[in-house]
């Protein structure tokens, strides 16, 4: 805007609610922001105080298709293109998979292959309540299955049993006992439910019925009336011995790394690969390390088109003896990570008694380890051929 | 009148429509309350409130929104005077 006054022309416009932003003064005027619909009615008010108005800039959607309105190639490939990725959007392109320990992705995608369901699968045909019973039936590790389709990914989330005890503290829909598993001598017994056959200090056999599910109901002349079955529950620690054995060659293959590398790279479209793998193969021996990235347009939005890197590093592989200081500490670290699993597992290590000996040839690491660990095992109760009464079965 | 909007504790801003300025720093300032704009330029801003005159001196003054409700001035704010 320019001439006459421009700065009655401003407050005309606000006391006509018309809205101005970024107005900033320049050589002979004003330039200032103004929506298509106000500009019209301008005119009045720009007559009214002697202020000429010019177009300096035309921006929005409306003013940019009347630009580009003879393009018609330009908007049917815009056309073109938001079909096709509506299109793609009707498919799954990626899967993911969360909360799996046990159960590893491979395991689980080779059951969503037998339910027809994988990369590029069309949406509607996943049922998704479907396929969580379905996982949670045949996977009994599973307690709990979520799966979700977002965008074009197909999101799955696990929980999986992690704690053994748990497992083994469900209650039985049965009368049942707790057997022995191994050998030992019971240093600790708690018993919750059931009638305990044995007690602290008693060897056991594996197989012996430690706690019973069937308890006998007898009269004032001690004669067997009935029985009464239960779940057999209780604490059970016996002192039991591990037979330990480590043997490994002195002479060992080490992979000594040359230094040199090769990178590859590839494009993956609709699953298939289309590589460069510029040499990668040529080394004889060799790690390779890959790195893919599949294009995603928003955060769930996945596409079938993925670009990677593969790093391919050569490595030599050379015979080497160990020192006796060396097998003998490698016997060691073997022994304790045992121990250390072990310990991880609940069990109390007791005793070592764990020889490492070394010949010329080989290491050996032989012994016994003595443990206090839990123990039993449910079995269902055989009922005795009596009548029955007041089961809680 | 005045007293009386003071004892309800109405704001001056509503009862006296005194002008109401919102400082951001030394690169924003927001007002309310004012009729119009007396003068304008890049180093210079000239408002008429109801009861005074504001002037806001700087350098590299724009507004950036201007209604009849509020206006948004940005740039480097130096001087405000009220007269």
């Amino acid at each position: 805007m320019c001439g006459g006054s421009y700065e009655r022309f401003l407050n005309l416009c606000a006391n006509h609610r018309i809205f101005l932003w970024d107005i900033c003064p320049v050589q002979k005027g004003y330039e200032a922001n103004i929506y298509l619909q106000d500009f019209f009615s301008l005119k009045p008010l720009a007559a009214k105080c002697r202020t000429r108005i010019r177009v300096c800039r035309k921006c929005g959607l409306p003013f940019f298709l009347n630009r580009h309105r003879k393009r018609k190639v330009f908007a049917a490939g815009l056309f073109a293109c938001g079909f096709f990725i509506f299109f793609l959007s009707c498919f799954v392109w990626n899967i993911s998979i969360e909360g799996n320990t046990s159960i590893s992705r491979p395991v689980m995608m080779e059951y969503l292959m037998q339910q027809n369901i994988g990369y590029g699968t069309l949406k509607r045909t996943v049922d998704c309540k479907q396929l969580a019973a379905g996982l949670r039936n045949d996977f009994p590790d599973l307690i709990w299955v979520s799966v979700k389709l977002s965008g074009t990914e197909l999101a799955i989330n696990v929980k999986e049993h992690i704690d053994a005890d748990m497992h083994a503290a469900q209650k039985v829909p049965f009368a049942s006992d707790l057997v022995a598993e191994e050998d030992g001598t019971i240093v600790k017994m708690i018993t919750r439910e059931g009638m305990p056959l044995v007690g602290e200090g008693d060897s056991i056999a594996a197989g012996d019925v430690l706690v019973s599910g069937e308890m006998a109901i007898t009269d004032d002349s001690e004669n067997i009336v009935s029985y009464r079955y239960c779940t057999a529950d209780a604490d059970i620690y016996i002192k039991t011995t591990l037979q330990y054995h480590d043997e490994f060659p002195l002479l060992h293959d080490t992979a000594e790394y040359t230094g040199k590398k090769r990178y590859g790279f590839y494009i993956k479209l609709f699953g298939k690969y289309l590589g460069a793998d510029l040499g990668i193969d040529t080394f004889e021996t060799a790690d390779i390390i890959g790195k893919e990235h599949q294009l995603c347009l928003l955060e769930d939005f996945y596409l079938p088109f993925s670009a990677g890197i593969l790093q391919a590093n050569e490595y030599r592989i050379t015979a080497k003896a160990y020192t006796k200081e060396e097998a003998s500490a490698l016997a060691e670290a073997n022994l304790q990570k045992f121990l250390t699993e072990n310990e991880e597992k609940g069990v109390q290590i007791f005793e070592n008694d764990v020889r490492i000996e070394i010949s010329a040839t080989a290491c050996q690491a032989d012994g016994v380890i003595t443990v206090i660990k839990k123990t039993g095992r449910t079995v269902r109760t055989e009922k005795t051929d009596l009548q029955q009464e007041g089961t809680n079965e | 009148m005045k007293k009386l909007a003071s004892a309800m504790g109405i704001p001056e801003d509503l009862s006296e429509k005194a002008a109401l300025l919102e400082l951001t720093g030394q690169n924003a300032l927001r007002v309310e309350n004012y009729l119009g704009i007396i003068e304008y330029s890049d180093s210079r801003l000239l408002l008429q409130c109801k009861n005074c005159r504001l002037e806001i001196c700087g350098q590299h003054l724009f507004i950036e929104s201007y209604a009849r409700e509020e206006l948004q001035l940005r740039g480097w704010i130096e001087q405000i005077h009220y007269f």
